[in-house]
């Protein structure tokens, strides 16, 4: 049966769950050594890729993209955070600042597939709609 | 003042404009191509939901057909090649539906219910999900009233009736869609909507159609859905079920509605394209597995809904294209075992002459019967009969003059059956002409009358009906029933242009 990178990646969470440094650096090696022996080490991005999320999802951590028309403030910064915290359960948020200037203004959150535009394009093209009818 | 007046619409307008911030699943196209996309995300489709395609034009509506683990398969309505790699897809919360309305009618509509006949917008008064689980077994009732077609072959011997399917079968070219526009034009005065559903077909082709019934005056009853050879497969995938919608429409107002799926072949064709490129596994002649509930469930649709619950119908005359008459095909068995019987049109036929080439051995319809007017009945109980004696008799046919009386007897007035069977395109004729030409022929009044002069004294009977004896057609269309007065009235009419004609003009002998 074919193995797929989320299945390695489970496994790969699974033994370095709760273990210390150097044990997690020998299981990781060991790990390694067998990905190259099944030649599968062209999937180590995806399972790079899929071990972030299983290891967010296990500890409570939540990354959000905020895209913004300037620089993030740190006190704004903090308020996303709180939110995003209270919304998700999380124990904790790592927010990544995208900055765009076309948005305008406003923010637009993304995490995971869910977004939530609260930018002044955005609200500009919605009243475009409206207006229209 | 005009200013001032702009000015406070336009407060009112943007007063209604509420600034909300929702938040949404959107996805991200990771393949596109072929009219199908990949979507990663989306986490919240359901299966048939209408999507948008964001890209830097106008958005693009695709339809979620497979939800998998972390990735949703679309098929894609509209021009695909302008979707990129990295796109954002929106989910609509909408199951795709179609717009429907009493301005439809008379339309010529793409599968998303939007004009393409440069008459203006539609007014939609509601929009229907275009796949509905048909009617159940409480709400309908048996088929018992005909859906006169014109066609004196089909409604003598494969009546059809309201809520009925019938299949019109058979090869390229043998007139299977003539047939069906044939029955529309015949609905002009029965006040039944009729739908023609264009499943790939020419553009040209659904354009002479539609010039036609504009030209008789029948497009003032009928809907045109039309998805062309041009078309993407998806367009092609959903039309059917989009004219069954826009019907059921009709039929939830107590209305009879008449469709028409020309033709079901290249729908088959069309989701066959479709799967295969969602990669869903192919079965027997590549066709997918669920190809046979793509039909059936189609099919069920068409319905005789009962007085208590509204009593509208849909008769539904789908039609399959056969490759060279082989009609054990995958597609072509799968629907005629779905349909209650089947109009089967044959070249050989065709090219002899008869035309409607109907193949009346094959042909059956298997609830129609119980739905023809009892006049019919009687008449067309003799007609069957002599027919069948006629094609066991026909290969004797050739020996002429050495067959005893009572063989060639039959085989004569098999001729003029077939003969009289014969009809043009486009001169649909009422029941109550039909009634009184096959009446004439199986009581043996045409036996004098040569086979070759046989449509000729047909002809100028029903003008000597309709002009003289307009009474007697007036009472068979009334009564229904072949009573001893009506039988006596007809049976003068008969003898009467007889007389007129037979003798005197030296036509017919």
């Amino acid at each position: 049966m074919k193995i797929t990178s989320k299945q390695y990646a489970q496994t790969l969470f699974e033994m370095t769950d709760g273990k210390q440094k150097a044990e997690i650096e020998k299981s990781v090696a060991d790990f390694a050594r067998h990905m190259y022996k099944e030649r599968k080490l062209k999937l180590s991005e995806k399972i790079i890729e899929s071990f972030e999320k299983i290891y967010n999802q296990k500890n409570g951590i939540v990354e959000a993209e905020v895209v913004t028309a300037e620089k993030l403030s740190v006190a704004v910064e903090k308020k996303v955070k709180d939110y995003m915290e209270k919304k998700y359960s999380a124990k904790e948020v790592v927010v990544k600042n995208i900055v765009d200037p076309n948005i305008k203004g406003g923010m637009i959150v993304k995490v995971g597939d869910e977004v939530m535009d609260g930018s002044v394009a955005g609200k500009l093209s919605e009243l475009k709609k409206v207006l229209i009818k | 003042m005009q200013k001032d007046f702009i000015v406070e619409s336009l407060k009112k307008q943007i007063s209604g404009f509420k600034d909300e911030t929702k938040s949404e699943k959107v996805g991200r196209v990771i393949e596109v191509g072929d009219g199908i996309a990949r979507v990663s995300g989306l986490s919240d489709a359901m299966a048939s939901e209408m999507l948008e395609f964001v890209g830097k034009c106008e958005p693009v509506y695709g339809v979620a057909l497979n939800l998998e683990e972390d990735q949703v398969g679309a098929m894609i309505l509209g021009e695909y090649e302008k979707i990129k790699e990295g796109d954002t897809v929106k989910s609509t919360g909408k199951i795709l539906s179609v717009p429907v309305g009493e301005t439809i009618v008379g339309r010529v509509v793409n599968p998303l219910g939007q004009p393409i006949d440069g008459k203006g917008e539609i007014k939609a008064e509601k929009f229907y999900p275009i796949e509905k689980i048909a009617a159940g077994v409480i709400e309908r009732e048996s088929v018992k009233q005909p859906l006169q077609t014109g066609i004196k072959a089909i409604d003598s011997v494969i009546p059809i009736g309201r809520g009925q399917r019938e299949l019109i079968i058979g090869d390229r070219q043998t007139g299977k869609t003539a047939v069906a526009i044939d029955a529309i034009i015949n609905q002009k005065e029965e006040g039944v909507i009729c739908i023609y559903v264009a499943i790939g077909q020419k553009e040209s082709k659904v354009a002479r159609i539609v010039a036609e019934l504009e030209k008789r005056d029948a497009m003032n009853h009928t809907i045109v859905v039309v998805a062309g050879a041009s078309d993407p497969a998806a367009l092609s995938f959903i039309a059917p079920y989009a004219g069954c919608a826009i019907g059921e429409f009709f039929m939830d107002q107590g209305k009879d509605v008449l469709i028409i799926y020309d033709d079901l072949s290249k729908h088959a064709w069309a989701y066959r394209q479709v799967s295969l490129l969602l990669k869903r596994p192919p079965g027997r002649e590549a066709y997918p597995g669920d190809i046979f509930y793509l039909h059936s469930r189609l099919l069920e649709r068409s319905a005789k809904i009962g007085k208590d619950f509204g009593g509208g119908s849909i008769t539904a005359l789908p039609i399959i294209e056969t490759q060279a008459g082989d009609v054990s095909a995958y597609i072509p068995t799968n629907v005629i075992s779905i349909t209650d019987g089947q109009i089967y049109l044959e070249s050989d036929l065709f090219y002899k002459g008869i035309r409607p080439a109907l193949n009346v051995g094959l042909s059956v319809s298997r609830v129609g019967s119980a739905a023809q007017i009892k006049a019919m009945k009687k008449v067309a109980g003799k007609l069957r009969l002599d027919l069948a004696q006629f094609r066991e008799l026909e290969a004797f046919a050739q020996f002429g003059s050495d067959l005893d009386e009572a063989t060639r007897k039959q085989i004569e007035r098999g001729q003029r059956t077939v003969e009289i069977l014969k009809q043009d395109q486009y001169v649909p004729m009422p029941v109550a002409s039909q009634v009184a030409v096959i009446f004439a022929l199986t009581n043996g009044y045409i036996d004098d009358v040569p086979v070759e002069k046989v449509q000729k004294w047909e002809a100028e009977f029903h003008k000597y009906m309709k002009d003289m004896k307009s009474d007697v057609l007036k009472l068979i269309k009334e009564k229904k029933e072949l009573t001893e007065e009506v039988e006596g009235a007809l049976k003068k009419a008969i003898e009467e242009y007889k007389e007129v004609y037979g003798n005197n003009s030296n036509n017919f002998q």
